[in-house]
């Protein structure tokens, strides 16, 4: 359960999340109204269409812009960067996925 | 994510009412990333809105919100601002809202200077009725009571207010979203009263009907034609036809109203008790 | 000890206001209601208070409700043509359940009609003038005393029941001069509305289950609410197709007729043993004890019922009547509005008359002596 702003209890939507090293980028299906917005002013063609709905095609192109959730008027793209600690001379390895 | 959106809106109410493509959510996201970083308390900013699409707005925020009759969300701000002058009164208000039914609050307010921060969504037509034309919709536009291209004039938002005496005029678009926060920003932090205008797209019941094949085109519309007032000041007169100036248009100072009326009242009182 | 003051009817509204605690006036100019405003315009700013003169009627119910909204009490004053404009407004406040009032000093009509000369045409628009099912309460004082303690009684009802609350009276006992008697504070009792005392978290500003008249917290007070013009569901915002707005509009109407013992007052004069009674508010109703009195002096059995409420209707006390005089006389400054109230309450159990008359001048004493001869 989540926690409105009044205090309230409330469920928590549905998230698609993809992510790499550098960007995770979070989807709420329900919010998307598939108006397009995100996907055509994304500079790097990191987002796609299927069956109306907004998605993920290409994590990888993703720089972090957040155009994306800018632009998005329903709540439904957010966009975290992950920092990466360029002070660490450990070379950090990256957990393969399952 | 870059704003935590949640502790603003009420829960339970999204996903909102506008369509798709429609680009008030845009600027309701920009209105609240504005409030949150001017500190406002919730509970001392009100948001009063008349009928429309763009009324909608104050339903979904967690703060005092008014929804009024169309055209009239002025005067019940001008009660809430005189009546609580420490408060913060903001309304939201669409372009057939603000300049034909409520066209004579809207004006007054600007006359009287009253510290209200009035923020016009425009996107050219009545949207929540189906498409009717709005005194801002363009000349030649398809509307569904101009179904033989607009022939009525448009009003200009910003030249309105300021010719009725509003001492804080701008324009500022959904697309050029960063810049649009400053605006509100600055609307808000000025003492008297403020007019923003807001250009918005209404794909379903104008952009369709009007050669906009996508609401993404309707944002690439407004980028080409809003520009920014130093690059607009630099077109050559012959190349401004169509285009038009965003960011602060016209800013003075003049008393505000609810100074000046308590002011009396305190000279008032302070003679009574002298007289007493 | 009370204060001795001669006033016209508007000052004494204006008083009333003052005496019940209201420190808000939104108006318009119009005759004949203008000095209601002049009135405050002089007084409000001395008591820290707010005179707003707007751009329009229609505002000025805008502003009125604005600040109740933020916890004031708030009045305004018109005549015709400025509350036919402020029909909607109204309906707002009704719907929203704010607490607020509207003076109507009644002139000649329709349109422009006649500004400077009295009428009671206004009387159905006081009830049905605005769109869709809503409550009212209305109040129709006769004397300048009267109208001084019924704005007071409008303040306080409205802030019992959550509701704006009309005064009505015309333009001459508007303009007429009578002494009255201004109590001390205290002595009338003044009301304040019922706040909430939940945590701001619980709080519902339509919350039925705390009663037909829930409680109604400011703005900026910390209680965060949602007030919509749209019929809406005990937290405030919007439903559509719903079964609530049907048991919600009902309790709107049950606020005010389930309360009718509490909100309807009359005065009657000589009605005991009447044969003959007449029906009459405002102005027509100092003509009609006038005209009782002379029919007494000739022997006649004639009384008066004289509403001080006109809004909820007094069904019970008309009908009760009816069942024991031979006829009821109705004279109104129009050209017959409330007779088909009195009409309908009666249901047929005695005659009923009516005298109207549209002029511009009061009926006279003499014109209801003539008809009571005319139906005894």
């Amino acid at each position: 359960m989540a926690v409105t702003a009044q205090g309230k209890e409330t469920a928590v939507e549905k998230i698609e999340a993809t992510e790499n090293e550098k960007v995770k980028i979070s989807i709420i299906p329900r919010f998307c109204k598939g108006c397009e917005i995100c996907v055509k002013l994304c500079p790097t063609k990191v987002l796609g269409m299927e069956m109306f709905l907004v998605k993920v095609v290409d994590i990888d192109a993703c720089n972090s812009c957040m155009l994306c959730e800018l632009r998005c008027p329903d709540f439904a793209i957010f966009i975290d960067k992950k920092t990466i600690d360029k002070k660490s001379t450990e070379i950090q390895e990256i957990p393969k996925g399952e | 994510m870059s704003f935590n959106y949640d502790q603003y809106i009420r829960g339970g109410k999204l996903p909102h009412i506008w369509c798709p493509g429609c680009t008030y959510g845009i600027v309701f996201k920009s209105l609240l990333r504005a409030v949150d970083s001017l500190k406002i308390p919730k509970d001392d900013i009100a948001l009063v809105s008349g009928i429309g699409c763009a009324s909608r707005l104050p339903g979904y925020v967690d703060w005092n919100t008014l929804h009024t009759t169309h055209g009239r969300a002025i005067p019940f701000a001008t009660g809430l601002k005189m009546a609580r002058p420490d408060k913060n009164v903001l309304v939201v208000s669409g372009d057939g809202d603000a300049t034909a039914i409520g066209g004579n609050h809207f004006i007054h307010a600007c006359r009287r200077n009253i510290d209200i921060t009035v923020i016009v969504l425009n996107n050219f037509i009545y949207g929540m009725t189906g498409g009717q034309h709005s005194p801002t919709t363009p000349v030649g536009h398809l509307a569904t009571t101009m179904p033989f291209g607009n022939i009525d004039p448009t009003f200009n938002i910003p030249e309105l207010a300021k010719g009725a005496g509003a001492t804080w005029v701008g324009r500022g678009t959904a697309y050029h979203v960063p810049a649009l926060d400053k605006l509100i920003i600055g609307a808000i932090e000025h003492k008297g009263l403020s007019v923003l205008e807001i250009i918005n797209a209404c794909p379903t019941t104008h952009g369709r009907r009007n050669k906009f094949r996508s609401p993404t085109d309707m944002l690439l519309w407004m980028k080409d034609n809003f520009l920014p007032i130093t690059a607009f000041g630099k077109l050559p007169p012959e190349k401004t036809a169509g285009k038009f100036p965003t960011g602060v248009l016209f800013k003075k100072e003049a008393p505000e109203y609810c100074d000046t009326y308590y002011g009396m009242v305190e000279r008032l009182m302070k003679q009574k008790e002298k007289g007493a | 000890m009370s204060t001795s003051k001669l006033l016209q009817g508007n000052e004494a509204c204006a008083e009333g206001a003052l005496y019940a605690g209201c420190t808000f006036f939104a108006g318009y100019p119009i005759t004949p209601a203008t000095e209601v405003a002049e009135y405050l315009a002089r007084k409000l700013p001395f008591i820290g208070g707010v005179i707003l003169q707007m751009e329009d009627e229609i505002a000025s119910v805008g502003a009125i409700i604005g600040a109740s909204l933020a916890g004031k009490k708030s009045m305004t004053a018109t005549s015709g043509p400025g509350f036919s404009l402020k029909q909607e407004n109204m309906g707002f406040g009704m719907l929203c359940e704010v607490p607020c009032v509207i003076v109507d000093v009644m002139r000649g009509g329709p349109s422009t009609g006649v500004p400077t000369g009295p009428s009671q045409s206004d009387i159905m628009q006081c009830k049905w003038g605005t769109h869709g099912d809503h409550p009212v309460i209305c109040l129709t004082p006769a004397y300048v005393q009267e109208i001084f303690s019924e704005t007071v009684r409008a303040f306080n009802l409205s802030e019992r029941y959550r509701t704006p609350v009309i005064v009505v009276f015309d333009e001459v006992l508007a303009h007429m001069r009578e002494k009255i008697e201004i109590p001390e504070k205290g002595v009338l009792p003044v009301e304040n509305r019922r706040r909430p005392t939940c945590p701001p978290s619980e709080y519902k500003p339509f919350d039925e289950t705390k009663g037909d008249v829930p409680p109604m917290a400011d703005f900026f007070s910390g209680y965060r609410q949602h007030i919509t013009g749209l019929n809406h569901a005990s937290d405030g915002f919007p439903v559509n197709a719903s079964p609530r707005i049907h048991t919600d509009e009902q309790r709107l109407i049950r606020k005010v007729e389930g309360n009718r013992k509490d909100i309807i007052r009359y005065e009657t004069v000589m009605l005991d043993d009447a044969e003959v009674a007449i029906f009459a508010y405002g102005v027509s109703g100092r003509s009609g004890k006038n005209a009782v009195e002379m029919a007494r002096a000739e022997g006649i059995k004639a009384g008066l019922f004289r509403p001080l409420t006109i809004w909820p209707f007094p069904e019970e006390e008309v009908a009760a009547l009816a069942s024991r005089v031979k006829a009821i006389i109705v004279p109104e400054l129009s050209l017959g509005q409330i007779i088909f109230e009195v009409e309908r309450c009666v249901k047929g159990q005695c005659k009923v008359e009516g005298i109207f008359r549209v002029d511009g001048d009061p009926i006279n004493p003499t014109q209801i002596l003539d008809k009571i001869k005319e139906v005894k």
